[in-house]
């Protein structure tokens, strides 16, 4: 039955009825878009993150005391480079200064500048600079945010770190850190690592923890258990378990999101499916004339079926463009907080486009067939009613 | 929309945004998100400071 | 001879369920339509004549009993096969009218010819003669929500007619009409008589009592025919 007066009275149908419509796509829009937004949103900073944890080191480990981290021994570094299957041991030197007290914080991340490829990375880093002059004095790279918290708190060009020991620790900063690396370093501080040491108090033998590699994949889980007989106060982590860890997180988010939408979504079902099935509706009348006028039961259900379909694939393809615009090229204000959060510096990130077909091919299953059967089984029910009653 | 998507897609930077952040890691050996949640170093967190937000919910209430 | 019988009724009956109740709406019709006939079903409101009516077209099954129109059961026809004798041997014009208000007239007369998979072309020359013959050519862009009475009555027969169907079924057609749309309505029928259309009209109105034209008046009261 489908010629080309079967497409002309579908196309009139869909326009002649153009509120009806409407209000369903409109709905079914702001639905996908929310969903698509927040699973771009995540697929972007998961991508991000893989990207990055593919030169992260393999391990680090840190000392624990009472369950809570402490100040590793140096020495430490030294024990592990005498174990065979481990390489490239980095001590590092970080932590959390908070410029108001249980207010905004940034990370202070020290840096061994005497290290030949810290140069060349610096200068990768910042091109257009000259970073012999960054070792030239007490001097610092902060990240985007902190540069914009900072000046708001009319600290230009330094800041006076107050150190543990009393002191004032006046540091330069010398310039910022690329916006591209601010789902990173935006509220960093990269700054010489003895100067890093002396604003968190942390002894010349003293560093945060200490990071290495072990290029053999098969020698981690074993390394764990090596690692652990050294000290017993040695605590180990891998960067599976911290991919795994944020996965859990963007997992739990994303989850929470994929509940209210299905939730969401079912109720807009049982409205559509009611709609249909009311018996003084104007849907129930109109497909019982149909009937009356001759056309069968699958006539009435391929009209209703390509009408949905129609339907569907427009709000789709809109929700998700719209949330492709909103998240990669608008930068997705305020859901980003949900991600990002928004207790801490303002983060301004540039969602890097990554598009999962397979998501959202499950998101498009997941709303398309309720729709469509939310539509079409009342129409069939319809259908298969006596056009007498139908009219009714 | 498809094509405007796609045309997107391609002409997007990637290479330049992800080297800087990989930049940034090789520099720092950190990878660290800056995500804004309650940074307790208190709390036993077996993957801090990669992720300093696990084991808690603050990420999901207000501070 | 059966040839020449366009609807056999045969001890139709019509029961339905009320309240816990039966109530039989039709009870032992025995009924036959010569092709080319008039026969008007004449009753008070609630004597069955509108199910007798909506039995002939199909659009109900009956309790027990046979409808054939043109020697086929029409109650007992698979879907696809009953609703292509309703598209292309029955032209019925309801009561209140029934048109997708949202549609013009000339889309309105469209749809009984869609299923049947005709090109545009051949449906349009269609649609056009059946306007003309229901007198509202002039109106054929206009929405059917902005019609008047009269107006959509004739819209319903262009409905009807524009599958050239044999038979033409009429339920209460000028119940919502007034006099003068009403004896135009008749003028219709009687076009319809000459062509030699089969046309049933279930009515009380008293002016199909003496039609100009021939045809045969029964009587209803209770679901029996008098």
């Amino acid at each position: 039955m489908t010629n080309n007066a079967f497409w002309h009275f579908l196309t009139l149908q869909l326009f002649k009825e153009r509120s009806k419509h409407t209000s369903v796509i409109l709905i079914s829009v702001m639905i996908l878009f929310l969903l698509s937004s927040v699973l771009f949103i995540s697929s972007s900073i998961r991508f991000s993150l893989d990207e990055t944890l593919k030169v992260q080191p393999d391990f680090v480990v840190s000392r624990l005391q009472g369950g809570s981290s402490i100040a590793t021994p140096l020495a430490w570094g030294d024990e592990l480079l005498d174990i065979y299957g481990i390489s490239k041991v980095t001590p590092r030197v970080y932590g959390r200064y908070y410029f108001t007290a249980k207010e905004k914080s940034f990370l202070i991340v020290g840096v061994d500048f005497m290290e030949e490829q810290s140069h060349e990375r610096l200068q990768k880093l910042i091109e257009t600079t000259d970073i012999k002059t960054f070792f030239g004095g007490k001097q610092m790279l902060v990240g985007a945010g902190v540069k914009t918290y900072l000046e708001a708190h009319f600290y230009k060009s330094s800041y006076n770190f107050l150190t543990p020991d009393g002191t004032f620790e006046k540091v330069k900063i010398f310039n910022t850190l690329p916006t591209q690396s601010n789902l990173l370093a935006n509220d960093m501080m990269v700054m010489p690592i003895d100067l890093a040491r002396k604003v968190l108090g942390l002894g010349s033998e003293e560093v945060s923890d200490i990071t290495f590699n072990v290029p053999n994949p098969d020698e981690w889980d074993m390394m764990t258990d090596k690692l652990s007989a050294l000290h017993y106060d040695l605590h180990v982590v891998n960067k599976n378990e911290v991919r795994k860890s944020y996965e859990n997180l963007y997992n739990y988010k994303g989850g929470l999101f994929l509940m209210l939408f299905i939730i969401v979504l079912g109720t807009f079902a049982l409205i559509l499916y009611q709609r249909y099935s009311m018996v003084y509706s104007s849907e129930r009348r109109h497909i019982g004339l149909l009937r009356a006028l001759g056309w069968s039961i699958n006539d009435v259900l391929k009209l209703k079926l390509i009408e949905t379909l129609i339907v569907v694939f427009s709000s789709f393809i809109l929700g998700v463009f719209l949330a492709y615009v909103y998240v990669f090229m608008v930068g997705a204000p305020i859901l980003r907080e949900i991600f990002l959060g928004g207790q801490n510096l303002d983060n301004v990130v540039s969602f890097v486009p990554v598009v999962d077909f397979s998501v959202l091919s499950s998101i498009f299953l997941i709303y398309a067939l309720p729709f469509i059967a939310a539509v079409l089984v009342p129409v069939w029910r319809v259908s298969v009613t006596d056009p007498k009653e139908a009219m009714l | 929309m498809v094509f405007a998507m796609g045309a997107h897609a391609l002409l997007f930077p990637y290479t330049e945004t992800t080297q800087s952040m990989r930049t940034m890691t090789e520099l720092t050996y950190m990878t660290s998100l800056s995500t804004s949640v309650a940074y307790d170093e208190l709390a036993f967190n077996a993957t801090y400071p990669e992720m300093p937000t696990l084991g808690r919910m603050d990420f999901i209430y207000d501070k | 001879m059966s040839g020449d019988m366009m609807i056999q009724i045969e001890n139709l009956n019509r029961t339905f369920a009320h309240a816990g109740n039966e109530v039989k709406v039709l009870q032992d019709i025995n009924l036959t339509i010569q092709k080319g006939e008039c026969v008007i079903l004449k009753g008070v409101s609630g004597s069955g004549k509108t199910t007798l009516l909506s039995l002939m077209a199909g659009l109900d099954k009956p309790s027990s009993g046979k409808v054939l129109i043109e020697g086929e059961p029409i109650s007992k026809l698979p879907d696809a096969f009953a609703s292509e004798l309703r598209a292309k041997k029955i032209g019925m014009i309801f009561q209140h009218f029934n048109l997708f208000e949202h549609l013009s007239v000339a889309e309105n007369v469209t749809i009984p010819l869609i299923p049947s998979g005709m090109k545009m072309k051949e449906i349009h020359s269609k649609v056009e003669r059946s306007l003309t013959l229901a007198n509202i050519i002039h109106k054929k862009e206009i929405l059917a929500s902005r019609l008047s009475g009269g107006e959509k009555q004739r819209t319903a027969i262009g409905r009807a007619l524009v599958a050239n169907p044999d038979i033409i079924l009429c339920d209460e057609p000028t119940a919502n009409l007034d006099r003068d749309n009403s004896l135009l309505f008749i003028d219709i029928l009687k076009e319809l008589h000459s062509m030699g259309k089969t046309i049933v009209v279930a009515t009380h109105d008293p002016l199909f009592d003496n039609l100009s034209f021939e045809s045969r008046v029964i009587p209803m009261v209770d679901g029996k025919i008098v």
